[in-house]
């Protein structure tokens, strides 16, 4: 018996022992391949699609044969604290503009103090000049000459891969019409329904706030945008300006703009009431965008006041007369009217509001000048919007073939949990309308069925656009070739067959081809499909062949 | 014979045996979150804002004290009944205490919902096949409690959608109410009450007509638990003495099971059916997402997603007190049965 036990034990002893040194041989031996992370937000913050999309990626790096990518994910809370912390040093994310100039798709990303809130901490003091002066200039041709060499300069430097934009999609009965995918602000309030005055819509975004001094989130602003109109506001299918509570559009040439730049003057409509009954002049004006600065609210897009539109904290506004209001700015801002055609320039009524505080978003406490007032709200369940018969300006888009607006007496928004309850209601017609967001896959389904189901499947681009990040100082991606190399790599035109059954648009630049001054810079540099030979070729330089003998095998952030 | 203790007695030593509980559950509760990475403001301002703005945000909201004084905090505003304001993204500045509320009755409609449907076809299923025993129809009662019992609710509450919604148009496939329709004005929360309040059956419908799929699901899968308990008590009561004394007597098979086996087999039953609402409430979870059902459920799942610190301990501290609520009012109950458990 005591001999068995020991024969037991000389066996365990030996099997140990050989474990042991296999993996020491393993372990120890040279790296064959640069081993590195790939990092994605696991809890769906951009749909359900993002595993995929990170596998997509890692199979398309691994193809150069001398990368292998490690897939990391973690929750968005986690996810984007450690971003901010420029912990992760390889990720995906996404942005959506605040204001919809190709200034917010460069300044957020290539300035010292946007990279480093991105994570990538890309630091270069030639494209800070090139940023200030597009941002300051007026002259399209002067922006667009700076706009080439920073693209220029972000393909050559490569601290992000733009890799698509967006899909937008939205599914409605057959009979309602004048439903655009508008690229700012999507608009109920142009919607009309054969033989009905009421419409329901199905979404599965929730409401963050009313309150245009809070709300820094797509779906508030949607509310927001019918509730509250701003001194510019968007055409109804693009994001050209028109004047909105403002009687024209600031410019150089109407004396409206100084001649420094710095001054930028409003005419207001007069006899606009809020829906309270309380009038709008300068003064509620004036007092509106000081509330949102001063309040400067959490999560709040006050800081594009006083930052980007540069008004300061304390803010320069001159109303010379109860029509006339004058911004003044302690620096040029090229799109200064775009920030005015923000929900958190909405003027808000002095007698609903205090400057104490958030709004609560009790009914009676959103108050506002837009075509529809909030009369129900349910959280997380319902919201109302109802026609304000005394609207000021049905006749905004009389000129696009909108009469009056609003054209409905109410919407009623309903606020599904999942994507698949979404789909549902629009199959059985519980809502008439479904905008964000469904599953690419329900999409793609629903299209094939529209006619008998009785729907259109609108697509369209999307502002939202989606790239990959590098932390630009930490090894092994502080080193430029490795950067270019995954730039080779990435396969673009995989990830929208695979993953969104191309429904997405691939991108080349980080500014989407819908804006001004794009230029396919990643295209022209990198190519269309992946350019395995040169990724290859880079990585070679690199050291990374097949008998490689250095010791950097994982990055350790 | 030593005197036995008072049911007084036991019900006091039971309510003071649940504080600790409650302490310890807060404690854990407290801790895990703030052990976990990342934090609620980084998620709030999505990388977006400059440092020193996050930084004030976090002193403003005393993150930035020692762990130990926001845990004394903490214990100081829950004894105090302050839960405090939500940090997340979706109720940011509401108070907590007032959201849980608005959220607990939708949970409570879905969770009696799912205990009828359970105790019903659990205890019918369970009968059936402790009258049949080894009988095929036992056979598939036995296979039924298996399966209902390991489904997935997602899966069941999507199945159900697709049949009874889609498919056949019976019923609405998600929600708690027709958003075209008027809702009863608020008395409980309960939609179904609230209608009945009201005195409009045409409400009454429409909230029963959603909360049938929901309580389906869930009831359908607690079922499978229920089927085998009251099997196995029916099984065990048959063969006890008593009833074979009864057989003896020359009593009726059928009259001996329905009047006597049956409802002793059903005393235990009625304990484990209170303990089971700790099951229900998790099941209720993901009854509530699979159905766009806007209950704590939710609530909790989007703190979580949130990292809403004081949301979700508020929500997680209700729905202990409540599980503590019931398990006390077991035991009592438990100790009004049956004596001998004073002890």
């Amino acid at each position: 018996m005591q001999k068995k036990m020991l024969y037991a034990l000389v066996a365990v002893i030996v099997v140990v022992l050989i474990v042991a040194a296999v993996a020491v041989v393993v372990l120890t031996a040279p790296p064959r391949k640069l081993t590195i992370q790939l990092w994605y937000n696991s809890d769906g913050h951009y749909g359900d699609t993002e595993p995929a999309v990170a596998q997509v990626l890692k199979s398309s790096l691994e193809a150069t044969g001398k990368l292998s990518v490690e897939l990391k994910s973690e929750p968005w809370a986690t996810y984007i604290s450690d971003v901010g912390k420029g912990r992760l040093p390889f990720y995906l994310l996404g942005w959506y503009p605040d204001y919809f100039d190709s200034d917010d798709y460069i300044s957020p990303f290539l300035s010292t103090s946007g990279a480093k809130s991105r994570g990538t901490y890309y630091n270069d003091s030639q494209m800070n000049t090139w940023i200030s002066d597009q941002a300051a200039a007026s002259d399209p041709t002067v922006r667009a000459g700076l706009f080439t060499q920073i693209q220029n300069k972000l393909a050559a430097d490569v601290p992000y891969i733009p890799l698509w934009q967006t899909s937008a999609h939205v599914v409605y009965d057959k009979d309602i019409s004048n439903v655009y995918l508008h690229p700012v602000v999507f608009k109920w309030f142009i919607m009309s329904k054969t033989g009905a005055t009421t419409i329901t819509g199905g979404t599965t975004d929730r409401v963050v706030s009313f309150d245009p001094a809070k709300a820094y989130d797509y779906f508030s602003g949607e509310v927001i945008n019918q509730i509250f109109d701003t001194l510019l506001v968007y055409e109804p299918k693009n994001a050209t300006l028109m004047p909105g509570l403002a009687t024209r559009i600031p410019t150089a040439a109407n004396g409206d703009i100084s001649t420094d730049g710095l001054s930028y003057t409003f005419h207001l409509k007069s006899g606009v009431k809020f829906h309270d009954g309380s009038d709008f002049n300068s003064t509620v004006m004036k007092w509106s965008i000081e509330r949102a600065i001063k309040l400067d609210l959490d999560s709040s897009a006050a800081f594009l006041l006083y930052d980007t539109a540069k008004l300061g904290k304390t803010p320069v506004i001159d109303t010379p007369d109860p029509l006339t209001i004058t911004f003044h700015l302690s620096q040029k801002v090229g799109f200064f009217n775009d920030i005015m055609a923000y929900s958190v320039a909405a003027p808000v009524s002095m007698v609903a509001y205090n400057n104490t505080g958030q709004q609560t978003d009790a009914v009676s406490k959103v108050v506002g000048t837009g075509p529809y007032k909030l009369t129900n709200y349910v959280p997380n369940q319902v919201i109302e919007l109802s026609r304000d018969p005394n609207y000021y300006n049905p006749g905004l888009y009389a000129s696009f073939g909108i009469p009056s607006i609003p054209v409905l007496d109410k919407v009623t928004l309903t606020l599904y949990s999942t994507a698949t309850n979404l789909k549902q209601a629009i199959e059985t017609h519980a809502v008439n309308v479904a905008y964000r967001t469904l599953n690419p896959t329900d999409v793609t389904d629903l299209k094939q069925r529209a006619s008998t189901l009785n729907v259109n499947v609108d697509l369209g681009s999307n502002p939202q656009i989606r790239y990959l990040c590098f932390n630009v100082p930490t090894s092994p991606y502080s080193d430029v070739r490795l950067r270019q190399a995954i730039a080779y790599a990435v396969n673009r035109t995989a990830i929208s067959s695979v993953v969104f059954s191309n429904l997405t648009t691939s991108i080349f630049s980080m500014i989407p081809p819908s804006f001004p001054f794009t230029q396919p810079v990643f295209q022209t540099v990198y190519g269309t499909s992946p350019n395995l030979t040169q990724a290859k070729s880079l990585l070679s330089q690199l050291g990374y062949s097949v008998f490689h003998l250095e010791a950097i095998a994982r990055v350790r952030s | 014979m030593p005197k036995r203790p008072s049911l007084l007695a036991y019900a006091i030593s039971r309510l003071l045996l649940a504080f600790p509980m409650l302490l310890i559950l807060l404690t854990v509760v407290f801790a895990v979150l703030r052990i976990l990475p990342g934090d609620p403001i980084a998620a709030l301002y999505g990388g977006r804002a400059p440092a020193d703005v996050v930084a004030a945000a976090r002193e403003r909201l005393g993150l930035n004290k020692p762990v130990w004084e926001q845990y004394v905090i903490y214990l100081r505003q829950i004894f105090t009944g302050d839960f405090g304001t939500s940090l997340g993204e979706i109720y940011r500045g509401n108070s907590v205490w007032a959201t849980v509320m608005l959220k607990l009755p939708a949970t409570v409609e879905l969770a009696a919902g799912g205990m009828i449907v359970a105790s019903v076809v659990g205890i019918g299923m369970g009968v059936l096949g402790g009258v049949n025993r080894d009988r095929p129809i036992d056979v598939a009662v036995r296979l039924y409690g298996t399966i209902v019992w390991v489904i997935p609710i997602f899966w069941l509450g999507l199945m159900l959608q697709l049949i009874f919604a889609v498919a056949l148009g019976w019923l609405p496939p998600s929600l708690r109410y027709s958003s075209n329709v008027d809702r009863p004005p608020t008395v409980t929360g309960l939609l179904t009450l609230d209608g009945l309040l009201e005195g409009n059956l045409g409400h009454v419908w429409v909230a029963l007509q959603h909360l049938i799929l929901p309580s389906l699901t869930l009831g359908l899968v607690l079922s499978g638990f229920f089927t085998k308990t009251v099997r196995a008590n029916l099984l065990r009561t048959v063969s006890s003495d008593f009833v074979e004394a009864a057989r003896a007597r020359g009593l009726r098979w059928r009259t001996v099971v329905y009047r006597y086996a049956f409802k002793n087999a059903l005393i235990p039953v009625v304990t484990i059916l209170g303990l089971q609402f700790a099951i229900l409430f998790a099941g209720a979870v993901l009854t509530e997402r699979t159905f766009s059902w806007d209950g704590m459920g939710t609530l909790l799942l989007d703190s979580i997603e949130s990292k809403d610190y004081t949301m979700i301990q508020g929500t997680v501290v209700i729905y202990a007190f409540i599980i503590i609520v019931i398990s006390v009012i077991v035991d009592i109950i438990n100790g009004l049965i049956d004596p001998r458990v004073r002890y």
